[in-house]
């Protein structure tokens, strides 16, 4: 029985995960009808962004940054970089002003990525070599560069970076852009241009951070709780309660603001919408934004719990939300949070009673089983299937 | 009058390779209910859709109270007091009244107009007050499109652009919806209505224009239209 | 004449199975319009059944190749009735989910036979290491053959080119242009759906036996859904639904990699940015749904008519 309790609080531990990661994936899919596949990397670079300022103000200023700074910065970087690639990804498969935000995405996205190199690498926090190398090799052939070995292959990537850039502008151009607009952008460039960011930030994840896993630092300290041999550790409570915290007030900004009404609105109907004089791309970079920064709060809180990250760490929870998600109900928030305990619970309980090695394809089963049983979810969904 | 409240010149709509518009011209003076009416597929939807600027016209001109609106987004449309209400309902089902209502009046900021606006709502709708925390899907059809137009009522219209509101309504709720759209107008509310029953559309409206594929091929007093032998065959059933 | 190395070889016969995947998978995905993760799943079937058969029971190869096609088919097939009622995002979703069961299960499946077994009583006649889990399946008896490869690559594309020309193949593409409509004309489109579903299965087991005995080593997580994403990209930059457009797919798509080792590691990072690119500038791939005969005309059908599957690239050349 104890054992049982004990797999209980993992599961609700690790349900709380799943839960904040499913609603960012429910909130996007609810507005835009497009299962943003990168969701998954978001949490991970989130969670980066967190590490690498706790980094940078200890070896920089030697501020031990604590648990809500850390936290915060997480939450913005992961929110900047969700609104990042729904403008310069998704919006242009629906947007008809497509060039511009596709050039300035593009060359703003080639700039900040530069920039955040450079100072990175001159402030010497430990961020790869080969951002660094690459930021001052396209930047201006600086001396530091030669004296590292392999420069050469930095600098033919940014030419061909830059080459595509130059490719992708002259493609959209206006007149292409106009025989573009007939097409609908299906399901399948969707799905595959969600599948592309995906891997592109994990591979830009493994370029810059290395693929090998980092301790994160212990930003609230572990404690347990000992109930007879029952273990309830602080950490798992503090999941817990953030979860909780972060779907109130989730459920305030949905409920009782005018960019939550605006949301809803749109989720039910953009045309309608947009004639009330609701900006639609506004309310859109919103939700990425929101869901976002509960994916940060999720990775970075995972971080704490299980204190190594690596760049591919949002792959597997990432696909686990979405099953939370689709179980719950896809597009529908409460739903999203029930199927994160769910998956969570469940999978503590297949690795505490069956395998830990199969503990993955209990996640796809559950998957597969609610499709075929109702493929609206526990909750329903507010949405109906897209034929 | 010196010069319309709504003007259209020469306005090419294409769907595609479609060319759904064809050169029309339309011009609306304030205090006016002027209806479009016509066939399926004519053009009328499409007409609103270019005024309020979901759909993007090839060529033309579409000015309001004197500045072009041709190409703008449809908030910044909005926000200057031309509202759509569109085919179909089309509230946010599971939204509640209230909410739909609040949704109207979303670009506006003044809490006491709002709220006045929200009480004029009520006086053309009473049924709205009483569902008001409902959700606005289980409502009745004719409810709802009692929503849609107190909704864009909440927008403080000064043309409103009604699409068929009497789509798939029973008789007795069509004539409660003509004889509010008439109210509003006399509210000061200046009324683009297009409507498949060009019958009561006609006898509501000041001036009428037929549009048959794309083109305007009359228009006039409504009655004078209403009289025209063509329309009563076609369109009138007569 | 050019020296040919071993890596040229290899990379010549990596070619060929992509083209055998690439090609089924767009029978699915294309013609069928049914949105498929999964082939990387029925090629570990395929890969692991035939690689089985001839290291532990001894089988020819071509009888291992077969039987591993048809345990894919075969569960193609089961797998598809129940799978293919989804649509769209979902069925993309549960395929997706169905090869990293397929995936657990290859290395899983030793311990849970066992424990089977072992619950029956039998567990004396199991063997210990069927799969052999996590560590990979080695020492598998080496085909390095491109004669098999591009052999069954001929067959696959002659195949799928005679089912889409069938009258078969019309009820398929009509499901593919608009399901409800061909519904509506009568066409038993669950039924097509499942056979295309699992006649793309058995070729993917196909191209996972060849590709097994070539490398004569491996492990489930070579099929991870990484996999599935190199083919459907094949696919999708050839073309939806053009075959030929799926042999240029899979031909562009094995060079590019290898063009890009000079980037190292960067490799990574521009493919998914060319796949973004792609996907924002020409959505409908290279060659649409067109054929490349109807583009090349008389050229192409000169090139079949010796042939070569892949037009341009002589495969025997290194025989």
């Amino acid at each position: 029985m104890s054992e049982f309790i004990q797999q209980l609080i993992n599961g609700i531990a690790l349900g709380s995960i799943y839960g904040l990661i499913a609603v960012g994936y429910t909130i996007v899919y609810g507005i835009l009808g497009l299962i943003n596949f990168a969701h998954g990397e978001i949490y991970m670079m989130g969670t980066f962004s967190a590490f690498l300022a706790v980094q940078f103000a200890k070896s920089k200023f030697g501020w031990e940054m604590g648990f809500f700074p850390a936290l915060l910065i997480g939450m913005l970087g992961a929110a900047v970089l969700g609104v990042a690639i729904e403008r310069i990804a998704y919006r242009p498969l629906r947007a008809k002003s497509a060039v511009p935000a596709v050039m300035l995405g593009l060359i703003g996205g080639g700039a900040a990525f530069m920039l955040l190199g450079g100072i990175m690498g001159h402030a010497g926090v430990h961020f790869g070599n080969p951002l660094a190398l690459f930021v001052s090799t396209s930047v201006s052939s600086s001396s530091a560069v030669e004296k590292v070995e392999g420069a050469q292959i930095p600098a033919l990537v940014s030419l061909a970076v830059w080459a595509m850039l130059a490719f992708g502008v002259y493609r959209l151009s206006k007149e292409k852009l106009a025989q573009r607009k007939k097409l609908k952008a299906g399901t399948l460039t969707a799905l595959l241009t969600a599948l592309g960011v995906s891997l592109l930030l994990q591979n830009l994840g493994i370029q810059m951070f290395g693929a090998t896993p980092k301790s994160f630092p212990p930003l609230v300290e572990f404690y347990p709780y000992e109930f007879g041999s029952i273990i309830l550790a602080n950490q798992d409570m503090l999941i817990f309660g953030a979860m909780v915290v972060s779907m109130v007030v989730l459920q305030l900004i949905i409920y009782k603001t005018k960019i939550g009404k605006a949301m809803r609105a749109v989720a039910v109907d953009q045309d309608a919408a947009r004639l009330m004089g609701v900006r639609l791309d506004f309310t859109i970079s919103c939700a990425f934004a929101i869901g976002s920064s509960l994916a940060a709060i999720a990775g970075v809180l995972y971080a704490i719990r299980y204190t190594k990250i690596d760049p591919l760490m949002g792959a597997l929870p990432g696909a686990k939300a979405f099953v939370a998600a689709v179980l719950g109900g896809i597009g529908n928030i409460p739903g999203a949070v029930v199927g994160g305990l769910i998956m969570g619970v469940t999978e503590a309980l297949v690795v505490g009673y069956v395998s830990s090695t199969l503990r993955d394809a209990f996640a796809f089963g559950i998957l597969i089983l609610i499709l075929l049983v109702k493929p609206t979810g526990l909750m329903g969904s507010n949405q109906p299937e897209k034929v | 009058m010196s010069e319309p409240l709504l003007e259209i010149r020469d306005l090419d709509v294409f769907y595609g390779a479609v060319h759904a518009l064809k050169g029309i011209e339309i011009a609306i003076d304030t205090g006016e209910i002027v209806t479009l009416v016509g066939a399926n597929g004519a053009g009328k939807s499409t007409t609103l859709r270019a005024i309020s600027g979901l759909v993007s016209p090839k060529r033309g001109s579409i000015r309001f109270e004197g500045e072009s609106i041709l190409g703008r987004d449809p908030v910044d449309i909005v926000s200057r007091g031309l509202i759509h209400c569109p085919e179909g309902r089309r509230v946010f089902a599971p939204m509640s009244v209230l909410e739909n209502l609040e949704m109207g009046a979303f670009l506006r900021k003044d809490k006491e107009v709002i709220a006045r606006d929200l009480e004029r709502v009520y006086g053309l709708f009473p049924r709205l007050r009483d569902r008001m925390a409902q959700a606005a899907g289980t409502l009745s059809g004719g409810e709802q499109q009692m929503l849609a137009i107190g909704r864009s009522m909440m927008a403080s219209p000064r043309l409103l652009l009604l699409d068929e509101p009497s789509l798939g309504l029973a008789p007795l709720l069509v004539e409660e919806i003509f004889r509010i759209i008439k109210r509003i107008n006399e509210e000061g509310v200046t009324v683009l209505l297009v409507e498949q029953n060009a019958h009561m559309a006609l006898k509501c409206a000041h001036r009428g224009y037929v549009l048959e594929t794309g083109k305007v091929i009359l228009h006039g007093a409504a009655a004078d239209v209403e009289k025209n032998p063509m329309v009563r065959e076609a369109y009138l059933g007569a | 004449m050019i020296e040919i190395s071993s890596y040229h070889i290899q990379v010549l016969a990596f070619m060929g199975i992509n083209i055998i995947l690439a090609v089924s998978l767009n029978l699915i995905n294309g013609f069928t319009g049914q949105f498929s993760l999964g082939h990387a799943g029925f090629m570990a079937i395929g890969a692991y059944t035939a690689a089985i058969l001839t290291k532990a029971c001894g089988w020819p190869f071509l009888l291992a190749t077969l039987a591993g096609a048809l345990l894919a088919f075969a569960f193609g097939l089961l797998l598809g009735i129940p799978i293919l009622r989804l649509k769209g995002d979902y069925l993309a979703i549960a395929t997706f989910g169905l090869s990293e069961i397929v995936r657990v299960a290859i290395v899983n499946f030793d311990d849970v036979t066992m424990k089977a077994a072992t619950l029956v009583g039998l567990q004396d006649l199991v063997p210990k290491e069927i799969t052999r889990g996590a560590l990979g399946y080695p020492a598998i008896p080496e085909v390095k053959s491109l004669v098999w490869i591009y052999g069954w690559a001929f067959v696959t594309c002659l195949i799928l080119r005679n089912i889409v020309r069938s009258s078969e193949g019309r009820a398929i593409s009509s499901i593919g242009e608009d399901e409800l409509a061909a519904e509506s004309l009568g066409i038993n489109t669950a039924r097509y759906k499942t056979l295309s579903f699992a006649i793309g299965a058995f070729f993917a087991g196909v191209a996972g036996a060849l590709f097994a005995h070539w490398v004569t080593y491996i492990k489930a997580d070579l099929f991870k859904i990484d996999k599935s994403i190199e083919i459907l990209l094949m696919v999708v930059l050839g073309g939806m639904g053009s075959l030929s457009g799926s042999v240029l797919g899979a031909v562009v798509l094995t060079l590019l990699p290898e063009y890009l080792r000079v980037f190292a590691q960067w490799r990574m990072v521009i493919y998914p940015i060319l796949l973004i690119l792609l996907m924002l500038t020409r959505p409908e791939g290279l060659l649409g749904r067109r054929e490349l005969s109807t583009i090349l005309g008389v050229l192409y059908t000169r090139a079949m008519g010796r042939g070569g599957p892949a037009p341009g690239n002589p495969p025997v050349a290194a025989e």
